[in-house]
């Protein structure tokens, strides 16, 4: 019974974690300041496109639907790209970095006022873009 | 419950318990080692197969603020070619035939192109000096913009310049007017540009920024 459980819980494991993991960490640098960290199985995200209510859904991708495809296929060219800093922005105040860092796409902010770190697979991201695009209605 | 099957029981948790820890160790680490071993194998067939256009802006102000931009050309060429929007349509964008008409570019690119290197446009003025000249399969534009509009200047000083440069190549400028008189085939530009294996495109010096755009192999910058 218990190899069994265990055994669902395996299969579960690697369905929920088979897209990668959605990281979102946020540090407020005042006194007191929150700090949220987060991890997040990607496939969540791709099953919410399939929850969401499908009409609605359709009605906020009714003009989106060639930015989606300029997405989709930006994401698929970047899959391609080997681990690279994209964009860097440095200021005394800032620093910006948007990279490609083992199949993720990452963006990391270090203002006066917080810090920013998220980092989201990119094949996922590309299958949540086609999933939307799927439902998204020709304009 | 007998003891054989008890056994059996604690057996098949151990291998079900091990299999859970293997998988979730694999899913978790195998993408991103399984990537760096990519990285890590070919480096030289990633570096001699894609194309990197720089972008490097400093500012020369106190604050010192940097903006670095790496952008893999096949990247840019693949989106650009994507867009249907405007007057950008897959890679070719359409201008106002209205600055083009007196100007028949293609004339004057072919007149460069079977001619000698050489100097073919010199013009130095008040507020400016501007060279264009042929050199090697290369059009380089150098402008010196003398008249200090373009900043804020300190009347007590002498005004400051712009200097700029642009070096193309001929086929790329070819390229890119390949199309209708009233396009610019962007998209068969970057095509050209992405043969060449280093070229320094741009560069933009005055007191306040350093500009420099730039194509090279690697992905990073100097």
């Amino acid at each position: 019974m218990i190899g069994k459980i265990l055994l669902g819980m395996t299969l579960a494991s690697v369905v929920v974690m088979k897209d990668g993991i959605i990281e979102v960490n946020v540090q407020e640098k005042h006194d007191g300041g929150s700090h949220v960290h987060l991890y997040v199985p990607a496939t969540l995200a791709t099953w919410g496109v399939h929850m969401a209510p499908e009409e609605r859904l359709r009605e906020h991708l009714r003009h989106s639907r060639e930015h989606l495809a300029v997405a989709r296929i930006a994401l698929h060219e970047l899959e391609k790209v080997p681990d690279a800093l994209l964009v860097e922005v440095e200021s005394p105040t800032e620093h910006v970095r948007v990279e490609t860092r083992h199949g993720s796409f990452v963006v990391d902010v270090d203002d006066a006022g917080e810090t920013v770190h998220v980092a989201v697979p990119i094949r996922a991201a590309r299958k949540v873009i086609e999933d939307l695009e799927a439902q998204a209605p020709a304009s | 419950m007998p003891a054989s099957q008890t056994r059996r029981t604690i057996l098949l948790a151990a291998l079900a318990l091990a299999a859970t820890a293997l998988l979730l160790a694999v899913l978790l680490r195998a993408a991103p080692v399984a990537h760096a071993a990519q990285s890590a194998a070919k480096p030289e067939a990633s570096a001699s197969a894609e194309r990197w256009l720089h972008v490097a802006v400093t500012c020369k102000n106190e604050e010192g603020e940097r903006v670095r931009l790496n952008i893999p050309i096949s990247l840019a060429r693949t989106v650009l070619g994507s867009i249907q929007h405007g007057k950008l349509n897959h890679g070719i964008v359409h201008i106002d035939n209205a600055h083009v008409d007196d100007i028949d570019f293609r004339a004057i690119l072919k007149a460069v192109k079977t001619s000698q290197d050489g100097e073919y446009v010199t013009v130095e003025g008040r507020d400016a000096n501007v060279q264009v000249r042929k050199q090697g399969g290369m059009l380089l534009i150098h402008v010196v913009d003398k008249s200090g509009r373009h900043i804020h200047v300190d009347r007590n000083k002498p005004a400051v310049q712009e200097n700029v440069d642009v070096k193309v190549p001929l086929e790329v400028a070819d390229a890119l007017f390949s199309g209708a008189a009233d396009e610019l085939n962007v998209g068969a530009a970057l095509d050209v540009l992405a043969q060449h294996d280093r070229l320094e495109l741009v560069t933009v010096q005055d007191s306040e920024n350093n500009v420099r755009i730039w194509l090279d192999t690697k992905t990073t910058q100097d």
